[in-house]
């Protein structure tokens, strides 16, 4: 463990370093804050309005950074041959596969943390209320970048960096409409086209269930515990396949 | 001693074949048969294209071949009880810019296996071994070619492997870095390690080899011991070299 833990400090340490995260925490900043201004302006009802657009804001730039992040990892370390003397070393490929996904995972905790400790004092200084959904929505959203950290890594070992933050972003941004659209449809699909919207279902990650913003946005009460259990176990197995797929890929790549 | 452990390399039918990127065939190492005993210092060298570093990434399991069998200390190669017992320094050292030479020497002794208490020491010891004492709190995106070389050695020879394989390891490198690479290299031959590598620097060759294995166009057309070699060819190595690979001597 201490290996793979090793590994992922210095992909956490590159991410920073680069200070990627850091230009996005302040454009969300300056966004989040422009929107919050809204409500100084003693309009009534902006408050949803303010949540809104801070919570889209951050979420978005949350995924682009993970997105971009997971994406990179493997294919630079391959083109840099930066990889050589990490398998020269006793360490399987596993190892390294593991230590390059924790370290995107852990990177991106951090940045929704900032974002959400950003929205936090926002929300404080403006006067607006937050509430129990309001971490229940943050545990998730930090679900859903570990979810999301599993398949671009993994993509990035099949497709070109291009295409696979192409696709890693559709597929991110779109679920929440085309899930919704895949339902709204399937009846009115027949033979193969039905099936095959089924498969679609259930193949793409359900990334808009991990997502609570309208329920925050709208003040709802806090879901139950059950629901946040099944959907840890749902984004266990969902990243669990994908890990895997990833390792037994990676084991085959020649270098 | 076991003959596995008396033969720390052993390549028996070595293929190893490339598609282009057109779906051609090519051929990269052809039918290769090799074997590196405990305490020899063995230079693998050869024309670009040879296969030398082909070869290199098969010993090491970064490339799988298409046939033959590649075994290092007598478990196959790559595997991970193989590799705790090598060093290696790729052949072009490219290492994490970010991170500063004491940052960068501190994971590979984390990858190593070094005990945590050991590894500030064995670091110390290292940095002062490639002369970089002083830069260490240095990104190594700031180094120079020789100065990167010198992290790679000081990687490769962490906890003191019994082999160290070295692709072009007085690459980049100016005369006194160089001497200083030798310096460390003949302290391990002294020590009754071994030592593999490929070079294009001839004279780095003829001062450090017992043996040489030239390969041209994946295969061997000379192996042989150093001394025997030049009182058979009495030739300079370089002038050697080129009339094997069928130009004429100048």
């Amino acid at each position: 463990m201490e290996k793979v833990l090793g590994i992922a400090y210095v992909t956490v340490l590159e991410s920073f370093r680069r200070k990627d995260p850091y230009v996005v925490l302040i454009l969300g900043f300056a966004i989040v804050l422009g929107a919050g201004l809204f409500n100084q302006f003693g309009i009534d009802g902006l408050e949803k309005f303010v949540k809104d657009v801070a919570l889209t804001v951050t979420n978005l730039l949350a995924i682009v950074i993970c997105v971009v992040a997971a994406a990179r990892q493997l294919p630079a370390e391959i083109a840099n041959r930066t990889l050589y003397p990490l398998l020269a070393k006793p360490v399987s490929r596993t190892t390294v596969f593991f230590g390059k996904y924790f370290g995107v995972g852990i990177m991106s905790t951090a940045v929704v943390l900032l974002f959400w400790a950003e929205l936090q004092v926002l929300f404080v200084v403006f006067g607006i209320s937050s509430g129990m959904i309001f971490l229940q929505a943050l545990y998730l959203r930090i679900l859903s970048m570990w979810l999301i950290a599993a398949f671009v890594v993994t993509l990035s070992l099949f497709l070109t960096h291009g295409a696979n933050v192409t696709v890693s972003l559709l597929i991110c941004l779109a679920m929440s409409t085309f899930a919704n659209t895949i339902l709204a449809v399937h009846s009115e699909l027949e033979g193969v086209s039905q099936r095959l919207a089924e498969a679609v279902y259930w193949v793409v990650p359900h990334l808009e269930l991990f997502d609570l913003s309208k329920k925050v946005i709208h003040e709802w009460p806090s879901i139950p515990l059950g629901a946040l259990a099944a959907l840890t176990g749902y984004a266990a197995v969902y990243a669990g396949i994908f890990i895997a797929l990833g390792c037994w890929r990676f084991r085959r790549v020649s270098l | 001693m076991s003959s596995n452990e008396t033969s720390v390399i052993e390549v028996d039918g070595l293929d190893v074949h490339f598609k282009t990127a057109a779906g051609r065939k090519v051929v990269a190492v052809d039918g290769l048969d090799l074997s590196v005993k405990r305490g020899e210092v063995v230079g693998f060298i050869g024309p670009n294209g040879a296969g030398k570093t082909t070869t290199i990434k098969v010993l090491m399991g970064f490339m799988q071949p298409a046939h033959g069998t590649v075994r290092l200390f007598g478990k196959p190669a790559g595997s991970i009880s193989a590799r705790r017992r090598i060093g290696y320094l790729p052949e072009v050292a490219l290492y994490y810019p970010f991170l500063t030479a004491r940052e960068a020497l501190r994971l590979y002794a984390k990858l190593t296996g070094i005990a945590r208490g050991r590894r500030e020491s064995v670091i110390d010891e290292l940095i002062e071994q490639v002369g970089l004492r002083g830069r260490d709190s240095e990104r190594l995106g700031g180094y120079s070619k020789g100065m990167l070389q010198r992290i790679g050695i000081a990687q490769a020879m962490m906890n003191e492997p019994d082999l160290l394989i070295l692709d072009e390891i007085t690459s980049g490198l100016d005369p006194v870095a160089r001497h200083d690479v030798r310096a460390i290299l003949m302290s391990y031959k002294e020590k009754g390690k071994t030592v593999f590598f490929s070079s294009h620097e001839l004279t780095e060759v003829a001062l450090l080899c017992d043996r040489i294995i030239l390969l041209d166009n994946g295969k061997i057309i000379e192996e042989n011991e150093l001394e025997q070699l030049l009182v058979k060819e009495p030739l300079s190595l370089e002038d050697y070299f080129v009339r094997k690979l069928g130009h004429k001597t100048t």
